[in-house]
């Protein structure tokens, strides 16, 4: 899959040239398409394994609900008690990634299982982000509960979505939405129709 | 009568109205004006127009009565078309340029309605009437049906789809403060300078509430000025979310609160991309009622007629509105808030006479004021009837003591206050029980609900002061609960009023006549005294059987009295009568609103494969599957369904033919416990299935019945894929969950959704190999070295995929696991393969029909929830070995009786008739109906592979009638016979998936 | 809709979760010893009180956990959570409450 001319994103549909996005005055819609998405599992109160991930991703495992670990090109986001999101910039590094983790955990529990067809990635941005995705969602995102760097796995216009809150440059506020590839078009059909009832 | 009046006209100076600015509206089909700041009752009233509408049963001439939610009578129908909107208050409605109403309730036309006949026949017409007149003889029913029916309902809906846009929107706060008058005011003023997030909402679309209409001074300021600096000061407050024009319609669980915001007014039209009106869905850790009170009327004969209102709504007309709404003016009233009407009234130039029964009192501060301006106080005096054919005329005041005097006194507004009922709407729909209050004469809150406080009005407290202490108390105790230091804004001392106590009276026995307590829905004294008399005692089926508030309007003004009324006649104290239930929506909520967005396209959340467009771009028709939206099949140019699915189906058989079938449910399992796990859920057993071999298992609840099904494939060591039916694929990782987390946490054994990673492509038919063998690099696809029922690892058209070599046609098959994001590529590839061999795509209605060909069960088509493996004939799969999810119940006394309802097939007489699914089946077909129902059809289709009807069935004791004839009994009665055959038709060795 | 504390994600709409009955139903150790009657009744049997309910729930849209919960059926005042293992609350603290939620 190193020729990324032949895939195509959940978003195909709404693609009109190249990528998948669309921008209004105080909300903007972007895809990240084709990252890598691996699904870890483990026993988080093995010092083994917490210590061979955070070897292999340069990573801290978070701990809690919310948590999110941010490095270069890879974040860890936390889901249940013994599940973890890896995400790759790229899909291609999937498979030497799981390589690596499984070499460091040989003979242990533990599960990598590669999602990156099955998931994408829409970034919500604007100084109404907010407002867009409080259409859709019971999650209070209100910065005081919601906080920078943080996350939330919920349901967001019907879909179970996992929302992290990034931290950006800009004063306003920027949502990355974890969606499954199959939910994707309606999930960004439903963010751009009500983003435009936003004025 | 609607003719304009020349007294009632605008005075000078408005608290709100823009007198400067006309807007120009239709009522009833006839053109009138108003200014900015009128609602179309204020409007109507300014115009002289005192007649609104008719009443829905008697058809008698109903009047403006209200200025808020309560109104029962000024019932509109609003624009018209697609956007029209029936039962809107004009109370409620802001006047706009252009608008157009009609009465919901006019008949041919207010001053002549022929059905006003019915009034003559009103005595005719007690509670139960069409119950008691048309329940016999039981065959002319549909005939008066159809005749009630004409004259029931009120408004018209629109014809055609609503065009209009409606949002929704969920709100979280620390504090919502529900009512935007003097106590809301306070309260959100209190809770926001402490820095907390508050919403505060307001029906109205000006805040104020009740001051609006009264000209009172708060902290030294006008009522205006007070309230214009409020908001001002709340606007500037980050956290402060104003939401005026909403109305606050239900209350739910642990502080759940629904509202609707109107956008723009109903009938108007709105500009395009705009949002008529939005739902808001508030969650918040306090709240505050400040939802004010509503006045009550007064029972007397002839209570209904036009040109008889509500005290505080007087008030508010002359007052926020400029409207002289009277020369002569009567005010009846046993309580002091009638006396702020008399004065409005006097200072608008009106002649007035009090006439109140309680015992004049030294302390009444109103005996100077009435000196000063010659206005008659009657004490100890009751209205009896008003008089008046087109409105009201006169009225006749009794008086006690002194052998009862009687006068008449001439009147053309007759101002009515029997007290105020707090607005406890939103108490009560969270669970809360109020009391009755004997001292205040209304149910005030009772027990406190965690979270909650009722203040001002809606808490019994009717004084200015006491609203504004109370909303400001409420602020700093909320603030202290979400864990806010408080600050009192600053001083707020009102001075406060010494009032004389409400003398509640609900019924004067002396005075008969028609007395209206509900003037919507036309229920009488009479109705409560007959629903008593014919032994009613619950209040709950009084209601029911006079209609007492089931109204639009829920008899918001009427429901306490006909209770009171009601608690005299039971000879019980009104706190033993209880109240009615309390349920939402407080005013009615447009279907566009609880819809919002779920419209359309976007009606329910649609899942998409990666091949969509591909579907799309080969005609294919699509049927929703679950959430799913799969093709159903691919017509061809000037092809029907059943030729499509025909062709569809002969070159699956003949030729080659591929399916979409990535939306079947795809678990990746791992772990030293996955064949532990497998044995236990699955009823057949696991352990000896290697690497690179694939099994069809079956799962069932604990109760014995199936569940699902799927194949399951070991890729490696400790390492399987699990299928599960397109529909069950969530409920199935939830049920191995489950079973994991609660009654086997020591396994270890991992389970992840790979559905969506997965794009599936199944590709069979007898030139399937061929096809295959094209684009498939690495793996020798001979039977000899990838048999039926195995798995290999390959690229296909230069991509990485999982192969496996399963079938659900009974044809020779591959199907291919793909990332999702490189599918497209690797399905044209095959397709370009095919095309030598005339391949074909089919949908799900040919993937039914080769299934049933070969017998093959769709679990929830075939089975409901009542089906064991046994009933399926399918005992080869359920292991004698091992312990599974299920056993035990196969063994109940239930599950194995012999005449279960069991799997077969069924073949008909004519083989060109295709049986309906879902019809019963019969053994006798001379039996009489009802008949005794021995099973029903399942699944049912046309096969052209075999070249006649074929149809699954659950027939009783089946298994053991092989070859008998039976009958379906369809819904008109035709019988049709049809032979019990095996439930497979096709292929019955199974050759063909292993060539 | 009400609000349920997961013990893993914090306090969530409902919406969230999906209810799995009645908790601590111990499933027979060997079904094939119990008669019929024994076996209907831990299939079948629930106690559906008016009043405080241990019941499971499943954070089904969040982490994906199972755990208990005691619920008021008549408020849906949700007493306490706990995970799945751990002792129910203490009995005193299951009595029913006054219908107000309070």
């Amino acid at each position: 899959m190193s020729d990324s001319t032949l895939l195509q994103s959940p978003l195909i549909e709404l693609e009109k040239s190249g990528r998948f996005q669309w921008v209004g005055d105080t909300i903007e819609l972007h895809q990240s398409p084709f990252m890598g998405h691996i699904r870890i599992r483990g026993d988080l109160s093995s010092p083994l394994f917490v210590e061979k991930i955070e070897q292999a991703t340069a990573l801290p495992l978070p701990a809690s609900c919310g948590g999110v670990s941010f490095g270069e090109d890879l974040k860890i986001i936390w889901i249940s008690p013994e599940e973890w999101l890896l995400v790759l910039s790229s899909e291609s590094r999937v498979g030497s990634m799981i390589d690596r983790l499984k070499t460091r955990l040989e003979g242990e529990h533990i599960a990598f299982v590669d999602t990156s067809g099955g998931q994408t990635v829409i970034r919500v941005s604007g100084e109404n982000a907010i407002s867009l995705l409080s259409r859709g969602t019971t999650l209070d995102l209100h910065e005081s509960q919601f906080l920078v760097g943080s996350s939330a796995q919920s349901i967001l216009f019907g879909a179970t979505v996992l929302i992290v809150r990034v931290n950006s440059n800009h004063s306003t506020p920027l949502f990355e939405l974890y969606c499954r590839r199959s939910f994707a078009d309606d999930l960004a059909r439903r963010l751009i129709d009500s983003a435009q009832l936003i004025k | 009568m609607s003719t304009p009046n020349a007294t009632t006209s605008h005075l000078q100076e408005g608290l709100t109205v823009n007198s400067s600015r006309r807007l120009n509206f239709k009522f009833n089909g006839r053109s009138y004006q108003g200014v900015v700041g009128d609602t179309l009752a204020s409007a109507l009233l300014a115009n002289g127009v005192i007649v609104v509408g008719r009443s829905f049963k008697y058809r008698r001439r109903r009047g403006i009565v209200s200025d808020g939610a309560e109104e029962p009578n000024a019932i509109v129908q609003l624009g018209s078309g697609a956007t029209t909107v029936p039962n809107i208050r004009a109370t409620q409605v802001m006047l706009y340029e252009g608008l157009e109403a009609t009465s919901v309730n006019k008949g041919y036309s207010l001053d002549f309605d022929l059905r006003a006949i019915i009034r003559l026949a009103g005595r005719f017409m007690p509670p139960g009437f069409y119950y008691k007149t048309f329940m016999s003889p039981k065959k002319l029913w549909p005939f008066y049906e159809r005749l009630i029916r004409l004259s029931a309902g009120l408004g018209e809906i629109p014809k055609s789809p609503d065009p209009d846009l409606y949002d929704s929107i969920n709100a979280h706060c620390d504090i919502l403060v529900v009512g935007g008058g003097i106590a809301g005011l306070s309260a959100a003023l209190t809770a926001g300078l402490a820095g907390a997030r508050v919403i505060i909402t307001e029906q109205q679309p000006l805040w104020g509430g009740a001051l609006l209409g009264r000209p009172e001074t708060v902290v030294g300021l006008s009522s205006k000025k007070w309230i214009e600096q409020v908001i001002d000061r709340l606007k500037g407050m980050k956290e402060v979310k104003l939401l005026p024009n909403c109305c606050l319609f239900g209350a739910y669980d642990h502080h759940f609160y629904t509202a609707c915001e109107t956008r723009y007014p109903p009938g108007i039209t709105i500009p395009e991309g705009e949002v008529r009106e939005r739902v808001w869905k508030i969650r918040a850790r306090q709240v505050i009622h400040a939802t004010g009170a509503i006045e009550r009327p007064l029972l007397y004969k002839n209570n209904d007629l036009p040109g008889i209102m509500l005290a505080g709504a007087v008030s508010a007309y002359i007052n926020r509105w400029d409207i002289t709404l009277s020369r002569h003016a009567v005010v009846f009233t046993n309580n002091d808030s009638g006396y702020r009407a008399a004065c409005d009234l006097v200072r608008s130039g009106a002649s007035v006479v009090v006439v109140d029964p309680r015992a004049a009192s030294e302390t009444n501060r109103y005996a100077k004021w009435s000196d000063q301006n010659r206005v008659e106080i009657l004490n100890q005096s009751w209205i009896t009837e008003a008089r008046g054919t087109l409105r009201v005329r006169s009225v006749i005041v009794k008086r006690s003591g002194e052998g009862n005097q009687q006068f008449e006194f001439t009147c053309d507004l007759l101002a009515v206050s029997g007290g105020w009922n707090p607005v406890l709407h939103l108490y009560a729909y969270s669970g809360g029980k109020p009391l009755f209050d004997e001292q205040r004469g209304c149910f005030v809150p009772n027990a406190k609900i965690e979270g909650q406080q009722q203040i001002g009005a809606a808490n019994g407290s009717f004084s200015l002061a006491a609203c504004l202490n109370e909303g400001v108390e409420a602020g700093i105790h909320a603030l202290f609960e979400c864990g806010y230091s408080a600050s009192v804004p600053e001083t707020t001392e009102i001075e406060s009023v010494e009032e004389q106590p409400i003398l509640p009276f609900w019924r004067l026995a002396e005075s008969g006549g028609e007395q209206f307590i509900d003037l919507q829905n036309d229920t009488k004294v009479a109705d409560i005294e007959l629903a008593v008399a014919e032994g009613y005692r619950s209040i709950e089926h009084i209601k029911r059987y006079t209609l007492l508030g089931f109204g639009t309007d829920q008899g918001k003004m009427g429901n306490i009295v006909g209770m009171a009324v009601a608690a005299g006649l039971l000879k019980q104290t009104i706190p033993e009568t209880g109240t009615t239930t309390f349920r939402p929506p407080y005013t009615p909520v447009t279907f566009g609103a609880i819809a919002g967005r779920h419209v359309g396209p976007l009606f329910d959340t649609v899942r998409k494969t990666a091949f969509h467009s591909w579907h799309c771009s080969h005609g294919a028709e699509f049927e929703d599957v679950g959430q799913w939206r799969r093709p159903w099949y691919y017509p061809r140019e000037g092809e029907t369904m059943q030729q499509a699915v025909n062709r569809e189906c002969l070159t699956a058989r003949n030729q080659v033919a591929m399916i979409d079938a990535s939306t079947l449910g795809k678990i990746d399992i791992q772990g030293p416990d996955a064949v532990t796990f497998l044995d236990r859920i699955y009823t057949n057993g696991w352990g000896n299935l290697k690497p690179g071999r694939c099994r069809y298992g079956l799962m069932l609840g604990e109760d014995g019945m199936v569940m699902d099904d799927g194949v399951t494939t070991c890729l490696g060591p400790n390492h399987y894929l699990m299928t599960t039916t397109t529909g069950g694929a969530a409920r199935v990782l939830g049920w191995m969950e489950r079973w994991l987390q609660t009654e086997w946490p020591e396994l270890k054994v991992y389970f992840t959704s790979v559905t969506d990673h997965w794009a599936t492509i199944s590709v069979s038919g007898p030139f399937a190999r061929k096809t295959f063998e094209q684009v498939c690099e690495q793996v020798d696809l001979s039977s000899a070295s990838f048999p039926f029922l195995s798995f290999r690892e390959g690229v296909v058209a230069g991509v990485p995929t999982r192969i496996f070599r399963i079938s659900f046609s009974g044809e020779l098959g591959f199907e291919i696991n793909v990332n999702a994001n490189a599918a497209q590529g690797v399905w044209d590839a095959i397709w370009e393969a095919g095309q030598e061999y005339g391949i074909t795509a089919y949908g799900t209605e040919t993937m039914h029909v080769l299934r049933a060909e070969k017998g093959f069960i769709i679990v929830g088509q075939d089975t409901d929830g009542s089906v064991t493996p046994i009933d399926l004939g399918m005992n080869w799969i359920v292991s004698k070995k091992k312990d599974f999810i299920g056993r035990r119940s196969l063994a109940r006394a239930d599950t194995k009786r012999e005449d279960r309802k069991q799997l077969v097939g069924l073949l008909t007489s004519d083989p060109a008739r295709v049986l309906p699914e879902g019809a019963q089946l019969v053994a006798n077909p001379d039996e009489p109906l009802p008949a005794t129902m021995i099973g029903h059809v399942t699944s049912s289709y046309w096969s052209e592979n075999i070249g006649r009807s074929i149809a699954l069935a659950l027939v009783r004791g089946g298994h053991q009638k092989e070859g008998q004839r039976i009958y379906v009994r369809n819904r008109d009665g035709e019988t049709i016979a049809v032979n019990i055959s095996s439930s497979v038709f096709f292929d019955p060795e199974g050759e063909r998936q292993n060539v | 809709m009400f609000l349920i504390e997961c013990p893993w994600c914090g306090r969530r709409d409902q919406g969230e979760f999906s209810c799995g009955g009645e908790a601590h139903i111990v499933r027979p150790a060997s079904p094939d010893d119990l008669d019929d009657e024994s076996w209907a009744d831990y299939l079948f049997n629930r106690k559906n009180p008016k009043g405080v309910h241990l019941e499971q729930w499943v954070h089904i849209q969040g982490c994906g956990r199972w755990f208990n919960a005691a619920r008021n059926t008549v408020s849906n005042k949700i007493v306490s959570v706990y995970k799945v293992g751990e002792e129910p609350p203490h009995p005193e603290k299951r009595k029913p409450v006054p219908e107000s939620g309070q």
